[in-house]
């Protein structure tokens, strides 16, 4: 396949809408997303559950099924769309191959009953046509790579007889096996132990720099991106309200929400007075409110928040916010629990 | 959708509405109204056997034996379904053995539903002891063939509706006591339960306050398929000779009447099995109908797979 | 391995001994074996004479151990009806009932497994509703009624098939049929629930992500998972058809295996030949649970053998 231009990016997400038809009604799930991803390159998809920021990646590997539907937008891969007659059909040449994903609970997302050996190197054989032999040599080498000691027993070993955290690692061995240009890690520490947390992350960051991956993190977390994303973009109710710089965004939030994540996520490395919570829940996705998402429960919303939906705009060099009151935040000084 | 929204002031009564709302989704399932149909006129026909019947279904007539159905040439619609080898009419022979298909099925279902339930409930909520011996039994007897066993005591005892009644449950009740202690143990994980034990609320409270309610749906289901089991197992015994014994009625044994007829008179074995077939098929059904309106994740996968044959993929 | 072997067959020995006291106290206690075994118009001196013949004048626990012990000696004693004895009989009549459950049970599989796949696929869908409608119709038919009907279809209406007896293997045709029916259509709803299940878990999304061929994700993924509750219900329905339906299809063909042989035990009143059917059958369905444990062993890896 032609490679496209260097200036197009890697992917390109352009107001993406995905819908889920249910009993009760339509789930509006994810309600015009967009964000761009540069080769190479680190961002966080950050939100809280039911923001739309998984949903948004299995749009992104071509995997939502009914009774979810794309049902606006556009995803570009390398300039190309993936929907669409044509799109599908490059999107299932490229899913697995260019794009992998690892997801959040690694002892349940391996098949139980195949040599993890094999599971990696039905990937080796089918996308790049490796016999047998070689690829499990390769799986051999692979588990190497991502830090399993005595691959080379271990490769015949099944899934039960390794740890959460081990089983993750295959899961980024089998996910690097096609030597893809991005991997999608989808609340990738979610399920482990806080201490191996922290070794999946170093793992996946190291890989990032030695391959020249791209990466999507999706997390909840914050903490989880901070030393991981070069760039950040936050969801919420099935919207970006907030991309740029990683750092920009933690030291000088713009959009109220944002700033209400970053109040309560505990950090070590700067002295936050006082842990807040967001007050309220997120809207139902069935009735989607007419103005801001998060207008019911922000501190700053005024009666324009609760008519007109504000775009996400660019108000600074590389940093778009879709809030009325951007940066207003800013006159109102250091995070104070909000509302309660 | 079973909730619906009772507005006060409205002169119907709530349950009516309810009910009505039951009957609508069932009748948006073909199936299960079929189901529901079959179920319900089995009971009326039994019940009012004697006003349906067209003949007293023991009268023999030496003029019209092996009369065929009205359709085919030499039949009459005197008797529809024809009439067996000493003149007695199909039809009537058909409503009047529903009854012991009916007993059949709701005694037995009766008696290993309380038993096994109560065997459930007491493995599953005490653990330990009264767990191990009763699981060790259920493995021991699930090791044992059944109908043998049948087969067994019906030698030495001469075979009656009653008897089969009681004896059709020594296998029956097992599945009863693996679905009850199966639900009890993971009800017992479910924090309103933990929490109940923590107030201190007594072990029989427990138990009926949080955990009947959610065995209800289950063990409904269970008992309409256990239901079409014991008619099945009625109609088997009762066709090789060891169940009902003529004069009596059922199914079962006509069909075996009929068997010596095959080769000049079909219709002997076929209608009363199409009988025993249509009821198992309707409890069946209606079974399948309870446990998907019963569980709302398969309800959603049922309206998912409606979009998917109505819709395309999108995008 | 040799542990568990020797468990199991432990096991086993005290179902056996459980069936064998469950047959002693049902003939014994409830019946009166020598007003079933012998006619009606016997007189009391025969009847004396039969008892002490048979041993059924001494004192009961010296019969019941009399009982266990020849039964684990396989001693069962001469049929009354053939007047030889009764394990020879049972062991004559045993093949032709396993070729018949294993002829019926490889239809039922070959038949049920890829119409089970295929409906799980798209459950709701047009091809997914007309089997399990069909599947649920095939299994409410009772089977006597369903080989009657085949006997009037297939040997009276269109003569293709011989319809009782046993001798060619064209007479097996009909018997495994009705045997495999009822046993597919249950192994079809099996086989499709535990697909579907299989297919919305987590680990099977992760297949459809590394994009590997459709027919590997359901062959080598879903239904590798999927083939141990099938698995289980095939064995289930292997006990089923040996200790149930053998009696009621057998009898329906005429076809001289062990259920037909129970049947006409019965009515020949010959107790004995009975009660070494009912040990026999109860080591048949021993022997295929050890059979399938060690087979679970082999499908799925994490399965300890104890």
């Amino acid at each position: 396949m032609p490679d496209s231009p260097l200036d197009v990016p890697l992917l390109a997400v352009d107001d993406l809408a995905v819908s889920f038809f249910t009993r009760r009604g339509v789930v509006q799930a994810v309600r015009g997303a967009s964000f761009t991803l540069d080769r190479g390159q680190t961002i966080g998809l950050v939100g809280e559950s039911g923001s739309g920021k998984s949903v948004t990646s299995r749009a992104v590997m071509g995997l939502i099924e009914l009774p979810g539907r794309i049902v606006g937008g556009d995803i570009r891969w390398k300039g190309k769309s993936l929907l669409g007659k044509d799109g599908q059909a490059y999107s299932d040449r490229i899913r697995g191959k260019e794009i992998s994903i690892i997801f959040q609970d690694p002892m349940t997302s391996l098949n139980p009953l195949m040599k993890v050996g094999d599971q990696i190197g039905e990937v080796l054989g089918h996308h790049l046509g490796m016999d047998r032999s070689s690829a499990d040599k390769r799986a051999v080498e692979l588990l190497d790579l991502v830090g399993i000691s005595f691959p080379r027993q271990r490769v015949r070993q099944f899934p039960y007889e390794f740890s959460g955290g081990m089983n993750q690692r295959v899961a980024i061995a089998m996910a690097l096996a096609s030597e893809p240009e991005l991997l999608i890690a989808d609340e990738p520490t979610t399920a482990l132990d806080v201490t191996i947390q922290a070794q999946i992350l170093e793992l996946i960051q190291q890989l990032q720099t030695d391959l020249g991956l791209a990466v999507l993190l999706i997390t909840h977390d914050l903490g989880v991106v901070a030393g991981l994303c070069q760039r950040l973009a936050v969801m919420y109710a099935g919207r970006i309200v907030e991309t740029g710089k990683a750092e920009e965004i933690y030291s000088d939030p713009g959009h109220p929400y944002a700033w209400g994540l970053i109040g309560s996520t505990p950090r070590l490395d700067v002295v936050v007075p006082k842990l807040v919570s967001i007050a309220g829940a997120p809207p139902d996705l069935i009735r989607p409110p007419i103005g801001c998402a998060y207008a019911p429960r922000c501190p700053l919303a005024v009666e324009m928040c609760v008519q007109v939906s504000p775009e996400l705009i660019e108000h600074l060099p590389n940093r778009k916010v879709a809030c009325h009151r951007a940066f207003d935040i800013r006159t109102v000084g250091a995070p104070v629990a909000a509302g309660s | 959708m079973a909730q619906t929204v009772i507005a006060p002031g409205i002169a119907t009564p709530g349950i009516t509405r309810r009910f009505a709302a039951v009957v609508g989704e069932l009748w948006k399932d073909k199936a299960g109204f079929f189901g529901l149909l079959v179920m319900s006129s089995l009971i009326l026909v039994a019940i009012s056997a004697p006003l349906l019947a067209p003949h007293d279904p023991a009268a023999q007539s030496l003029s019209a034996r092996l009369d065929p159905p009205f359709w085919l040439e030499g039949g009459s619609l005197e008797h529809p379904l024809g009439t067996d080898n000493l003149g007695r009419d199909v039809l009537s022979r058909i409503i009047f053995g529903s009854r012991v298909s009916l007993i059949v099925g709701l005694g037995v279902v009766a008696i290993a539903g309380t038993v096994g339930t109560v065997l459930g409930l007491l493995a599953g909520y005490n653990g330990g002891r009264v767990d191990s011996v009763i699981m060790r039994w259920l493995d021991t007897q699930l090791a044992f063939p059944g109908l043998l066993l049948y087969l067994v005591i019906l030698s030495v005892v001469r075979p009656s509706l009653l008897v089969l009644i009681v004896i059709l449950p020594i296998n029956a009740w097992m599945v009863y006591a693996l679905l009850v202690r199966g639900v009890v143990l993971s009800a017992k994980e479910t924090p309103y339960v933990e929490a109940a034990e923590i107030v201190g609320a007594r072990p029989k409270r427990i138990i009926f306050r949080h955990i009947l309610p959610n065995l209800a749906a289950p063990l409904l289901t269970l008992a309409v398929l256990e239901f079409a089991s014991a008619i099945l197992a009625e109609a088997a015994l009762s066709f090789l000779g060891l169940g009902i014994q003529p004069p009596e009625m059922s199914w079962g044994l006509d069909v075996a009447i009929g068997r010596e007829y095959v080769f000049n008179a079909w219709w002997l074995v076929t209608f009363p099995g199409i009988a025993i077939a249509v009821t198992v098929l309707g409890a069946n059904l209606f079974a399948s109908w309870l446990r998907i309106v019963a569980d709302p994740h398969e309800r959603e996968k049922r309206f998912a797979a409606g979009l998917g044959t109505t819709g395309g993929r999108g995008a | 391995m040799g542990r568990f072997l020797l468990k199991r067959i432990l096991q086993g020995a005290i179902v056996v001994i459980g069936v064998t006291v469950v047959v002693f106290v049902v003939t014994r206690l409830i019946g009166d074996p020598v007003r079933v075994m012998l006619p009606l118009e016997a007189t009391a001196e025969q009847r004396a004479a039969f008892a002490a013949q048979l041993g059924f004048d001494r004192p009961l626990y010296v019969q019941f151990f009399d009982f266990i012990g020849s039964a684990l000696r396989f001693d069962f004693g001469n049929s009354l009806w053939q007047d030889r004895p009764a394990l020879e009989i049972v062991l004559e009549a045993l093949p032709r009932t396993l070729l018949l459950v294993g002829a019926s049970m490889v239809l039922a599989v070959i038949i049920a497994i890829p119409l089970g796949i295929l409906t799980s696929l798209k459950p709701g869908g047009f091809l997914d509703r007309l089997l399990v409608t069909l599947s649920l119709t095939g299994l409410s038919m009772p089977n006597f009624w369903l080989g009657l009907l085949l006997i009037v279809i297939f040997g009276v209406q269109l003569q293709i098939f011989p319809i009782f007896g046993s001798g060619t293997l064209m007479h097996a045709v009909l018997p495994a049929v009705t045997f495999a029916l009822p046993s597919a259509a249950r192994l079809v709803m099996l086989t499709r629930s535990a697909m579907i299940d299989e297919l919305n878990k987590s680990y099977v999304a992760l297949v459809k992500a590394k994009n590997v061929p459709f027919r590997r994700l359901v062959g080598a993924h879903a239904f590798r998972n999927a083939a141990v509750p099938v698995m289980t219900m095939t064995g289930w329905e292997i006990i089923r058809a040996l200790a149930g339906y053998s009696v009621v299809v057998e009898t329906v063909f005429a076809w001289p295996g062990l259920g037909f042989l129970a049947i006409q035990s019965i009515t020949r009143q010959d107790l004995i030949l009975l009660q070494a059917i009912v040990f026999v059958v109860a080591l048949m369905i021993i022997t295929i649970n050890i059979l399938m444990d060690l087979a679970y062993k082999y499908i799925d890896p994490r399965i300890k053998l104890t």
